[in-house]
């Protein structure tokens, strides 16, 4: 038994090793970079981008953007999630195979899939011509746009973790409360939603990081006015070529993600102790 | 996972904290020696050509270019050199190579800009006239040279920037600010980020270097109107293919290359003119084969070479002995007087200033 666990603590520490080496190193370098420019300390890069407009826009852009993704994949993914959960257990694998095969394909891709969909000439469009007729549906290059696909890109995400934790709940719960007399919505909202926020939160979290960090989306489907945080830190390092403005954008976006995570987290376990 | 805590007592704690450290630090002095052995090892073979070392790598733009050039360089000068071979890599830009990135490449393209740019920043090699056969016979144009004034990179095909147009949906444009016609509102794509499209602007509005507020002053006015600003040189191809452009600021081969697949676009230079699209070959400074490189860049400059490049792709050749049909020259970027009509940015000029433009032009957008 001593032997075991003296086995799994090398491997543990070789795991932190490896964190260290190639997460923690390369973290402090972007530190490092985006404070110390020709040779001095400074904050400027900081400064300027909470002094400029155009930066302080962007990032609240991305922020709602994020959120607003967030959400709308929570509402989807926990209908999903609970339509798969309730199906007979056999069943399940089909389905929860068919959420996450997307991810199978590469997201550019699925992308481009979306452009043909909402195009202006695209199948979408047409519907809603023969619906309402006259006015042209531009959906693509728009927010919306980015919106509609960050969320399909985050969607298996949420769906996964929320499928796990409805999975888990006892079903003697649900029985319980039916016997006492409960309707299926007082049981839904009472026992079960309560039951299934730590997948909630988890699900949450993931998809918050992914959308704020998005990259791919608001290039291939955005419209001109659709830059995120991720894409200003990719034109300053690459097209611009100011690597301290690029690490300062991005260790600031990590700092929003991280803060947002850390909430996140307090409100999972506070789920936890609650069950 | 409390067994686990308690356990570990703290000796144990401290040894094998002593060992994370100890692992880290060899992690990281492995990469920081292995950079400089390679850095190293380049000064010193840089002097002589190793005949020994018979494989080139020669980073490309990918796609249909790299067919072309796998059919008309890679496989003619492996022949024409026996023992060599030659090895395509992917696209490698500036800031990667800033970063080491470029430690396996001999040979990189890349457009004017950018290899000037990273001439500037000392990534390349000058190149010496004595080892280009094709030297003298080269247009002005196709000379990037640094801001010490020495070559640093042969540009091997010209293209035209100017704008592309659906015939069927708009007329013909003839001026730059037929972009900004309410016919074609929502219906337009610029460049991201793009400086072609900045000078362009700058020509239609009057704007000089110093005073570029009536450029930022349009761009705000257009961006409501524009559909997309695209960020690779493939993305109109899917934008006139699905209907969603009308008009976009492009470049001649692709453009061509999209109407000869029989899609209804059509290429104009406006009246204000085009810019000068150059693409080039540069050696590394850390080449260790720096003979063969410059042995390959010369190949491409050859009329066989450019004249493929002509045909599959709709490139301009930069040397001026290359013989086209009557009906290709009238497409492509061909002769003395349509280089010289085309406007040439002095990028040693244009770099400085780079990032202001694209920082007023990125708040003049994001709206």
């Amino acid at each position: 038994m001593g032997k075991m666990m003296r086995f799994y603590s090398i491997l543990g520490w070789l795991a932190v090793a490896y964190m260290a080496a190639l997460f923690l190193y390369p973290l402090l370098k972007v530190v490092y970079t985006s404070v110390w420019v020709n040779g001095g300390f400074t904050l400027g890069n900081y400064v300027k981008i909470f002094s400029t407009d155009l930066y302080s826009k962007v990032l609240l852009k991305t922020l709602w953007v994020s959120v607003l993704s967030t959400l709308i994949a929570l509402f989807i993914g926990y209908t999903l999630a609970y339509f798969i959960a309730t199906r007979p257990a056999h069943k399940q694998g089909f389905w929860l195979m068919l959420i996450i095969s997307p991810m199978f394909m590469s997201l550019t891709i699925r992308l481009f899939g979306w452009m043909i969909l909402l195009s202006k000439e695209g199948p979408l469009a047409r519907v809603w011509e023969g619906a309402f007729g006259g006015g042209e549906l531009s959906l693509l290059f728009s927010q919306t746009a980015v919106v509609i696909g960050i969320v399909h890109f985050v969607l298996p995400f949420v769906v996964l973790n929320i499928y796990t934790s409805l999975n888990r709940l006892e079903p003697s719960l649900l029985e319980a409360s039916t016997m006492l007399g409960a309707s299926r919505l007082r049981t839904f909202w009472q026992i079960t939603f309560p039951l299934s926020l730590p997948g909630v939160f988890a699900g949450s979290s993931i998809a918050f990081a992914l959308a704020a960090s998005t990259f791919l989306v608001p290039i291939m489907v955005g419209g001109p006015a659709d830059t995120l945080l991720a894409n200003m830190a990719y034109n300053s390092i690459v097209t611009i070529g100011n690597l301290g403005m690029g690490a300062a954008l991005s260790f600031v976006l990590l700092v929003i993600i991280v803060a947002v995570l850390l909430v996140m987290g307090r409100l999972e376990r506070r789920g936890h102790i609650a069950s | 996972m409390k067994a686990f805590n308690s356990k570990r007592n703290n000796k144990k704690g401290i040894s094998l904290l002593s060992l994370l450290l100890a692992s880290v630090l060899t992690v990281l002095a492995g990469c920081s020696s292995a950079g400089e052995s390679t850095q190293d090892s380049g000064g010193q073979e840089s002097g002589g050509g190793q005949p020994a070392a018979s494989e080139i790598v020669v980073s490309t733009f990918g796609g249909k270019y790299d067919e072309v050039f796998t059919v008309y360089v890679k496989e003619p000068f492996e022949k024409a050199n026996p023992g060599v071979t030659v090895k395509l890599a992917p696209y490698t830009g500036v800031a990667k190579l800033a970063q080491g990135g470029g430690a396996s490449i001999d040979v990189v393209s890349l457009d004017d800009f950018d290899l000037i740019e990273a001439a500037n920043r000392g990534l390349l090699a000058p190149l010496s006239k004595d080892a280009f056969s094709s030297w003298d016979k080269l247009y002005p144009q196709a000379f990037l040279n640094g801001t010490d004034g020495q070559t640093y990179g042969l540009v091997n095909v010209f293209g035209a920037w100017g704008i592309a147009y659906n015939p069927e949906k708009v007329d013909k444009p003839e001026s730059w600010n037929d972009l900004w016609k309410p016919e074609v509102k929502g219906k337009v794509a610029l460049m991201s980020q793009w400086i072609p499209d900045i000078l362009l602007t700058a020509k239609a509005t009057g704007a000089t270097y110093d005073n570029m507020e009536p450029v930022w002053e349009a761009y705000r006015k257009i961006t409501p109107s524009v559909a997309q600003y695209y960020s690779s040189f493939s993305a109109p191809e899917s934008l006139f293919g699905t209907g969603e452009v009308v008009m976009a600021a492009w470049f001649d081969g692709r453009a061509y290359a999209l109407k000869s697949a029989s899609k209804p676009v059509d290429f104009t230079i406006p009246k204000e003119g085009g810019v000068l699209i150059r693409s080039g070959m540069g050696v590394l400074k850390d080449s260790k084969n720096k003979e063969l490189a410059q042995k390959l860049i010369d190949f491409c400059m050859t009329p066989e070479v450019q004249k493929g490049f002509a045909q599959e792709l709709y490139y301009g050749p930069t040397n001026t002995t290359v013989e086209l049909d009557q009906e290709l020259q009238q497409i492509v970027v061909y002769g003395q007087e349509k280089v010289e009509a085309l406007i040439t940015p002095d990028w040693n000029e244009i770099l400085p200033k780079r990032e202001e433009w694209l920082t007023k032009w990125t708040e003049a957008t994001a709206q």
